[in-house]
């Protein structure tokens, strides 16, 4: 049976670990080829064997999302070893800078915020998409996959660069997606809730213990499922959207459940 | 790939348009579906359309008493509910000056209280077999508003709404309500609608970035996922396929060219 990505080929940044590697691994079961990054070349390639036992296309690309040489270098290396680049997973995120830079924003240094607005927003989806559009021109449906966070929908003390990241990854999903409707790109977005994944690198700060009114915290596997159906030909009618993968939480008016 | 294996689905509004397709789908999917409309011909041409594994329900969804009997269809038939998409809609032409009271009393039934009467029935069947999920239909037009429409317009929104309080009061029930809201979506009805009117057919396929209507199985496509546990995580979220339409704003019309 045909995959449902058979034909595409997607890179996924930092998907060494976490929800990159789960979608990397899911996007690879279902046909397509897939260009593992990250910056750790043993993890990678670890997920690339994995990925090849289980009878997929996969190679590792040593990608620093804080440099433009590297991006744009990896962009190109990607669609010239696979033929094409056809589908963008802008995963990255600068996870040890959120973790150690939690205080309130007339604390920050401008270092400090500069480097969480390079890991989230410029590196992962500026530079990204950048340098992969004129592959993905070419590509039969293409598509652009944001991965932004439910910080962007809501204020928490501490975190104030990274939701003013996520949401600038929110808007300019909404442009891409008018931006690349003329070339056959679509472009979503999936706002994360609170998954466990690993080191808990994502939804970072958003407390852990309580899932929500779905009782339970979600998993990579649940941000993957997301990201599967959007990058199908299944969803060809759907972009420039926000889907929310947080069990409920953003649905939820009840403002007492955060510190709960 | 089945999505929907052995799960027992009811589909309202499955005599035409993005209900039929859904119907279709759901079985192809391995669901067992309880066609409901309130046309029974076209309720019964779409299980024809499926074959085996579907069975005929003729329901007004504005009907308490007929949504309660709808969900004893799916239990008597096939054992239980797991699945209920709430498709069914109508709607008239009209502002609040224009429309008559009882025809907005008629489309509040039909759109709004039909999704309250289907939780009411289907949460304790769903419930007393660990769970399900409820996937209804609002719009585009519960997002925004367009001229003319004002009945539609609101309860398309009370639709979206109504899916958030469900998907809070029963999640713990192991139970997922979500929404579907279609951009202009090549359905019998609409394209009707476009016959009759030259300036609604001229923008309605130029409206959305991706120039052209959706087709009523892509809309059947993003309700299977909603109701498979691909979307397990997935709940009390609007899910907008629409073209990139609400993405944008008219203003990005103007000085460019529809391609």
């Amino acid at each position: 049976m045909a995959g449902r990505l058979t034909g595409k080929v997607a890179l996924i940044s930092g998907s060494t670990r976490g929800i990159g590697r789960s979608t990397a691994e899911l996007f690879a079961s279902e046909g397509a080829s897939v260009a593992i990054t990250g910056r750790t070349v043993e993890k990678g390639q670890k997920v690339v064997e994995r990925i090849r036992e289980a009878g997929g296309e996969a190679e590792f690309f040593a990608l620093d999302i804080t440099d433009e040489s590297s991006v744009h270098s990896v962009m190109d290396a990607v669609a010239d070893r696979f033929g094409a680049l056809t589908t963008l997973i802008n995963n990255a995120a600068p996870t040890d800078a959120v973790a150690t830079t939690v205080k309130p924003l007339a604390e920050y240094t401008t270092e400090e915020w500069d480097r969480i607005m390079l890991g989230t927003l410029t590196g992962n989806v500026f530079w990204a998409t950048k340098y992969a559009w004129p592959h993905l021109v070419k590509g039969d449906g293409a598509s652009i996959i944001n991965i932004s966070s439910g910080q962007s929908l809501i204020g928490i003390t501490g975190f104030s660069a990274y939701a003013a990241a996520k949401g600038g990854v929110n808007s300019v999903t909404r442009s891409l997606a008018v931006e690349g409707a003329p070339h056959g790109i679509r472009a979503n977005c999936i706002v994360v809730g609170r998954v466990v994944s690993g080191r808990g690198d994502s939804g970072v700060g958003v407390g852990e213990g309580s899932g929500g009114r779905l009782t339970r915290i979600g998993n990579p596997m649940d941000v993957a499922n997301a990201a599967l159906w959007l990058a199908s030909d299944e969803a060809a009618f759907v972009t420039g959207q926000l889907v929310n993968v947080d069990g409920g939480f953003s649905a939820n008016g009840d403002a007492a459940l955060f510190g709960s | 790939m089945s999505l929907l294996e052995g799960k027992i689905a009811i589909v309202t509004g499955a005599g035409s348009g993005i209900g039929r397709a859904s119907a279709v789908r759901f079985a192809r999917e391995g669901a067992h579906v309880v066609v409901a409309d309130v046309r029974l011909a076209k309720a019964q041409e779409t299980v024809d359309l499926i074959g085996n594994d579907a069975v005929v329900a003729q329901v007004d969804v504005g009907n308490a008493a007929q949504i309660e009997a709808m969900v004893q269809v799916a239990v008597d038939t096939y054992g239980g509910l797991d699945v209920l998409f709430n498709n069914a809609a109508t709607t008239r032409l009209g502002t609040a000056v224009e429309l008559s009271a009882s025809d907005w009393d008629m489309i509040w039934r039909t759109n709004v209280s039909s999704v309250f009467f289907g939780a009411k029935y289907a949460v304790p069947v769903m419930a007393s077999r660990g769970g399900g999920t409820i996937v209804s239909t609002a719009s585009v037009s519960g997002l925004s508003a367009d001229a003319g429409q004002v009945a539609y317009a609101a309860t398309k929104a009370a639709v979206i709404n109504l899916t958030r309080a469900l998907a809070v009061d029963h999640a713990g029930q192991g139970i997922r309500a979500n929404c579907l809201c279609p951009g202009m979506t090549a359905t019998p009805s609409l394209l009707h609608a476009l016959k009759a009117d030259d300036h609604l057919r001229t923008v309605g396929s130029a409206a959305p970035p991706l120039r052209r209507l959706a087709e009523p199985e892509e809309m059947a496509a993003a309700a299977v996922w909603l109701a498979s546990s691909e979307s397990s995580y997935v709940n009390g979220e609007t899910l907008v396929v629409d073209g990139g339409l609400t993405a944008q704003t008219h203003f990005s019309q103007i000085g460019s060219q529809p391609r």
